[in-house]
């Protein structure tokens, strides 16, 4: 009896956060057995069978191909735009005080809606793809860098001027490594929206990846399908957030990340 | 600058530092607005781009059709109940968990993983579930603000620093004053920043439910809009989601700048 209660004072955590993650599977499968409906409700049993599947077979490798292209152009190109931007956001004041209301505006518009927009302007190949992912993901990154730049402390900033550092190295010693942390925040916070993109983009025509699948599952009444796809898609934004998450508590470890978004 | 004669210039000068935010906001704004009709002009082709002009030319003419306001009503229905549902479920679980190191430790993996899970993937579901009607994208909205929501409170709470705890402990103030003049106070700047991301999570999922199958909406305006390439009625529909984002968002750093005088703000 000692021992059990030794190993749960030690990692109770773990041992929590499996007990809740069980349960919620529990009251899943629960739900999946009080509809017991295969064109409604479907339990996870079947959606990791699905999902086993989907990969057995191959089916699903040209979407991820597909979608993964879409998303690592968008998001590689947010980031760039992202943290040049933002750092020229935090660093002259005129640049801010002529974008600032087109930033709000920006930050209050939902991107998705001009996703229509998009493909009107550049049909529905790959490049309005890499356009929404870029615009739903770019916000964040700017916001996330601009707050790093302002918040690395005028202190600093002085010091560096007090000693006629030269402007390159404030930028590059000083400004860059300080709002490292923050840049690193948008980082994580865009991932979650470039797969909103991929999904919306996909939505408004194409032929092929994840979302497409999903969208077809839709118009076929396949649930099976659906949730496998909505798993799959759900899980690769978890798993980049909590990688993300993970080198931001090393970079940082001084900073709650939880209290940003 | 006492004793020296106020010339114009100087006036102009002192003028222009005094609102330099505002001059050089409202010279952008109308920047903007000249490039915006420069490049419809340029293109001349309504179908593939649309000036300011036309836009607002379109936005009078659905007031005086009164098409506008059953879009406008249907989607600002949504919002305020899929909001109003987050915003008190996400404060009362996310206050559960605070209290609770148990609760907290089983619940807050899955909390924060269904924050990740992008939401124009539950939007179908939902449809499925619900139906085109309303409830479905209340439910859609909620599941988009319900977390943000829950995390901040529960982060707040949890982050009330200690000395302010114990101190209280210390000279022996009831639960009650405790919680409301210790925790609430403390917890709040993360509460109403919960808020704030929920509100703009919403109106992003106003668009993204409606997307899907609706009846009629916002959303549903632009999507179908796109359709017939009526581009100057779908801006009119991106404009007024716009124009709620940031009205919503300034009446909520109103607040945040009331309640919480005490915290200082810097970016957005």
């Amino acid at each position: 009896m000692g021992a059990i209660h030794n190993l749960y004072r030690n990692r109770h955590q773990l041992i929590n956060g499996t007990l809740g993650l069980l349960f919620v599977m529990a009251f899943w499968h629960w739900a999946d057995r009080t509809v017991a409906n295969e064109s409604f409700f479907v339990g996870p049993w079947k959606v990791l069978q699905t999902t086993i599947s989907l990969f057995a077979t191959g089916t699903i490798y040209p979407h991820l191909r597909t979608s993964g292209w879409e998303f690592l152009m968008g998001y590689g190109i947010a980031a760039m735009i992202g943290i040049s931007l933002g750092m020229a956001f935090g660093m002259s004041k005129l640049v801010r005080e002529f974008l600032d209301p087109w930033l709000g505006g920006l930050y209050a518009t939902p991107t998705v809606a001009l996703a229509p927009l998009i493909i009107i302007w550049f049909g529905i190949e790959l490049t309005p793809k890499i356009i929404i992912v870029l615009l739903t993901a770019v916000i964040d990154i700017i916001i996330n860098t601009y707050t790093g730049v302002i918040n690395v402390g005028q202190e600093f900033r002085m010091l560096g001027m007090a000693f006629c550092v030269p402007k390159r190295q404030i930028w590059f010693k000083i400004l860059l490594p300080g709002s490292l942390p923050y840049i690193v925040t948008g980082l994580r916070l865009a991932t979650s929206r470039a797969i909103v993109g991929v999904v919306v983009a996909e939505y408004f025509g194409s032929s092929e990846g994840l979302g497409w699948l999903l969208f077809k599952a839709l118009d076929t009444y396949n649930m099976p399908l659906m949730i496998s796809c909505a798993t799959l898609l759900a899980g690769t934004g978890i798993v980049l957030n909590q990688g993300i998450l993970a080198v931001e508590k090393t970079m940082a470890p001084w900073r709650d990340t939880k209290l940003q978004e | 600058m006492r004793g020296r004669p106020l010339t114009f210039l100087a006036w102009v000068q002192s003028a222009y530092g005094h609102n330099r935010m505002l001059i050089h906001g409202i010279g952008s704004l109308a920047f903007g607005l000249v490039l915006w009709e420069a490049v419809d002009r340029w293109f001349s082709d309504k179908y593939f781009f649309t000036g300011p002009d036309e836009v607002i030319k379109e936005l009078l003419q659905l007031v005086r059709d009164g098409e506008i306001w059953i879009h406008l009503r249907y989607s600002a229905l949504e919002g305020v109940y899929g909001y109003a549902l987050a915003a008190a479920a996400g404060i009362a679980c996310g206050a559960m968990l605070a209290f609770s190191r148990t609760l907290d430790e089983m619940f807050s993996p899955v909390l924060i993983g269904l924050y990740a899970t992008p939401r124009p993937v539950v939007a179908p579901l939902f449809i499925v579930w619900l139906g085109l009607g309303v409830a479905s994208k209340v439910a859609v909205i909620f599941i988009a603000s319900f977390f943000p929501v829950a995390i901040n409170t529960t982060a707040g709470i949890k982050n009330v620093e200690s000395e302010f705890r114990m101190l209280g402990r210390a000279f022996n103030v009831s639960p009650w004053a405790m919680f409301v003049k210790i925790i609430v106070p403390g917890a709040l700047p993360f509460l109403i920043a919960g808020l704030r991301l929920g509100y703009s999570r919403a109106i992003v999922t106003i668009m993204v439910a409606e997307m899907f199958g609706s009846e009629a909406g916002l959303g549903y305006m632009i999507v179908h809009a796109t359709q017939v390439f009526d581009i100057p009625k779908m801006m009119v529909g991106i404009s007024m989601l716009t124009l709620w984002g940031i009205l919503g968002n300034e009446v909520l750093k109103l607040i945040e700048r009331r309640a919480t005088p005490y915290k200082q703000t810097l970016g957005i």
